[in-house]
């Protein structure tokens, strides 16, 4: 299993566009991917578990990936948060 | 900020009375004006149609274990069947308006094919032996709490995307069609409107969308103002007096609906109907007419950009160019520094696009709000490492946009500039760069233009003590006033605690531009300014009386400012800026411009000072006579 801690900086926060374009990168991968906000803890492949999160900017996420493609998953998703989805 | 209240309005002179609530009655019926939440510009009058949805009623039942499976069975074709639907939905969006709404409908898909959703139904399915649709119902329940409960009202509007979801869903187990279609001219009333009941119904001639429950960031709304469709929302229970066939206005700019008008309410609305449409073909009309004042001063109106795709709408309102192309988004699409051959393709598209037109492109700007290079925090970016300062570090970089930038210049209409410059030293080692640049594609043989325009942003404030150097040193200026502003006032304008110190018209701004114009003119170079102010139409005249020789804004506003330019003489507009430079506070520089505009403008500003720039719905319709 693979952990990252992630920041959001996009304004939005995991909004409509984001959260969908993480929802379709992380369904790309076959590895389980986890989100935890505080001790909340949703599936990173469920957009409506990514809303519920409410992650707003300046959010810390936990995010746990594990399956055979973890690493490139991992970096896959990471990668989305550090760019603050092309939303910056 | 929800508000609801009844406005009534008193008249001295005709036929009608007050009821013992205070109501207008005339003609036996009682007008209502019912105050909601403006979520779609623009004024609507006809014929309510109060649109019902047919509700999907579910009764839960406890399955046997043999029907389980073909309970599965039926959830996953209606899951197809409301698949198959929503993608329809999406192409539509994307057909009639763009790839923005249609992202609405693709997030509703992606709800649809939701795998947490998918399990947890089929798990219940199989424990509790309960029917597919209660299920789904009680699931929606479960988030509606979640969601409701939220703080940040954006994501309460989502449930309503998840709720069309979960009622397409339904419907398709209840093998139940939808018709979301209206004869005639209607405006169109209901308790609530789903994003596709607003893309649906745009494909009949519908006048507007008077709903009771929704917010101004709802998908629905925003769908709305992308079709033009005038639309109030936050009714609150509105819909329930209103029957098919009652005559209404609604008023999208205020947030109001008027129920069963009066006759001078209904005169009143036509008449402003017919202004909004008069402003609309005279801006039109300007177009092809040069930019000059009633007494021949010529000053050019040029758009601010960031995308290729919005070079057709640039040309189709008239601009003389683009004053500012912004290239960071390069950046941002790809994660990283383009490569020159990247930016060239961009940059000599827009040059042949906009070909005789000038361009301006300003190299990156990025940093401060916009984008920081991964792992590197700072502790306060907007006094950071951003702009020209970031270049000059990366001079790999930069120079691969100034090559860029230089190739596409070989059919002359090519202009650049440095943003951020704080002083001579700093633009002096950047000239240093763009030289040897040139100097490398002369040795390469690259062909392109020696005489290159190149010009600076001026939005450091140590930059307009300095401006008598920097302007031996460039061709001409550009006042990004949005950065000048927060810098001047030491101001961050997204820091709601002080957002009210970000004051565009505070004398200090105005006498920097008049400073920083002074001082570019007396060296022979022009002045233009491509920041907000620019194209805010209660500056245009203090602007021009400044003696502004370049506006460069939102192409959307250029025909407005076009037109009050042209209807302004040089000498009038002089005489407004020394007012205006004479005046202590930024309050009273508003008013004055303000008074001064409805003086001289009284039908296009009344549009203007109550359109999008003004206040939302705390408008009483009394004010509106005069105007």
């Amino acid at each position: 299993m693979i952990e990252r801690t992630v920041t959001i900086k996009n304004r939005s926060g995991l909004h409509t566009r984001p959260a969908a374009s993480l929802v379709k990168t992380a369904a790309r991968f076959e590895s389980e991917f986890y989100i935890k906000k505080d001790s909340f803890e949703i599936n990173g492949k469920s957009i409506i578990g990514v809303m519920t999160l409410a992650a707003e900017q300046g959010s810390t996420l936990q995010l746990s990936f594990s399956g055979a493609d973890e690493t490139d998953m991992a970096d896959a998703v990471t990668q989305l948060f550090d760019e603050g989805f092309g939303e910056l | 900020m929800r508000s609801h209240s009844f406005l009534t309005k008193d008249s001295a002179n005709s036929n009608h009375f007050l009821d013992s609530q205070g109501f207008r009655v005339e003609n036996g019926k009682q007008e209502r004006i019912i105050k909601g939440l403006p979520a779609s510009g623009g004024i609507a009058i006809g014929p309510a149609y109060v649109y019902e949805r047919e509700e999907v009623y579910v009764s839960e039942r406890i399955l046997t274990v043999s029907e389980v499976e073909l309970e599965i069975q039926l959830l996953a074709e209606a899951m197809e069947r409301a698949h198959v639907e929503l993608e329809k939905i999406v192409s539509f969006a994307r057909q009639k308006i763009n790839e923005e709404a249609a992202a609405i409908f693709e997030s509703q898909l992606l709800m649809l094919s939701d795998p947490q959703m998918h399990k947890a139904l089929e798990k219940r399915l199989r424990d509790e032996r309960k029917n597919a649709d209660f299920l789904i119902h009680d699931e929606l329940e479960k988030y509606r709490a979640i969601f409701g409960a939220a703080k940040d009202e954006l994501l309460r509007d989502r449930m309503a995307d998840l709720d069309e979801v979960g009622q397409r869903i339904m419907r398709n187990l209840q093998k139940k069609r939808l018709h979301s279609t209206v004869e005639g001219e209607h405006v169109i009333i209901a308790e609530q409107l789903t994003p596709s009941d607003t893309l649906l119904f745009s494909r009949n001639d519908v006048l507007g969308y008077a709903t009771d429950i929704g917010g101004i960031t709802s998908h629905a709304a925003i769908l709305s103002r992308s079709l033009k469709i005038p639309a109030v929302t936050a009714l609150h229970g509105a819909s329930k007096d209103i029957v098919t066939g009652d005559m209404v206005i609604l008023d999208g700019q205020h947030g109001l609906l008027i129920v069963n008008p009066t006759e001078e309410h209904q005169r009143e609305y036509a008449r402003k109907i017919e202004r909004i449409e008069l402003l609309e073909a005279e801006l039109a009309d300007l177009v092809d007419l040069p930019c000059e004042t009633s007494d021949c001063h010529k000053v050019e109106l040029s758009a601010n950009a960031e995308f290729v795709n919005e070079l057709e709408f640039i040309i189709t309102q008239g601009s003389n160019g683009i004053g500012l192309y912004r290239t960071e988004h390069l950046y941002i699409a790809k994660g990283d520094f383009p490569s020159e051959q990247e930016q060239y393709i961009e940059y000599s598209e827009i040059a042949f696009s906009m070909y005789p037109q000038p361009v301006i492109f300003r190299t990156f700007d990025i940093g401060g709000d916009k984008l920081l290079e991964r792992g590197v925090s700072e502790m306060n970016p907007f006094l950071g490492w951003r702009g020209i300062r970031m270049m000059l570090d990366k001079t790999d970089i930069f120079r691969r946009q100034l090559r860029a930038i230089l190739r596409a210049s070989s059919m002359k209409n090519i202009k650049i500039m440095f943003p951020m410059i704080s002083g001579v030293a700093e633009l002096d080692e950047v000239l240093a760069v763009l030289a040897d640049v040139k100097n490398e594609l002369t040795e390469e043989l690259v062909p392109f233009d020696e005489h290159m325009e190149v010009g600076l942003m001026i939005e450091v404030p140590s930059a307009i003590f300095v401006a008598d150097e920097l302007a031996k040193r460039v061709d001409f200026f550009s006042i990004g006033t949005n950065d000048l502003v927060q810098y001047l006032m030491a101001v961050d304008r997204n820091n709601e605690l002080i957002a009210d110190l970000y004051q565009e018209f505070h004398p200090a701004v105005i006498r920097a531009v008049k400073s920083i114009i002074a001082t570019g003119h007396a060296n022979g170079i022009w002045v233009g300014m491509c920041g907000e102010l620019a194209g805010n139409p209660l500056a245009t005249v203090m602007l021009l009386g400044l003696g502004l020789d370049e506006f460069s804004m939102v192409p959307s506003v250029i025909p407005e400012v076009k037109k009050i330019i042209r209807s302004t003489s040089y000498e009038d507009a002089k005489g407004v800026a020394e007012t205006v430079l004479r005046m202590p506070v930024a309050s009273e520089v508003r008013a004055y411009l303000e008074s001064y505009m409805r003086e001289r403008y009284p039908h296009f500003m009344a549009t203007l000072l109550n359109g999008e720039n003004g206040d939302n719905g705390n408008h009483k319709l009394d004010g509106e006579h005069g105007a």
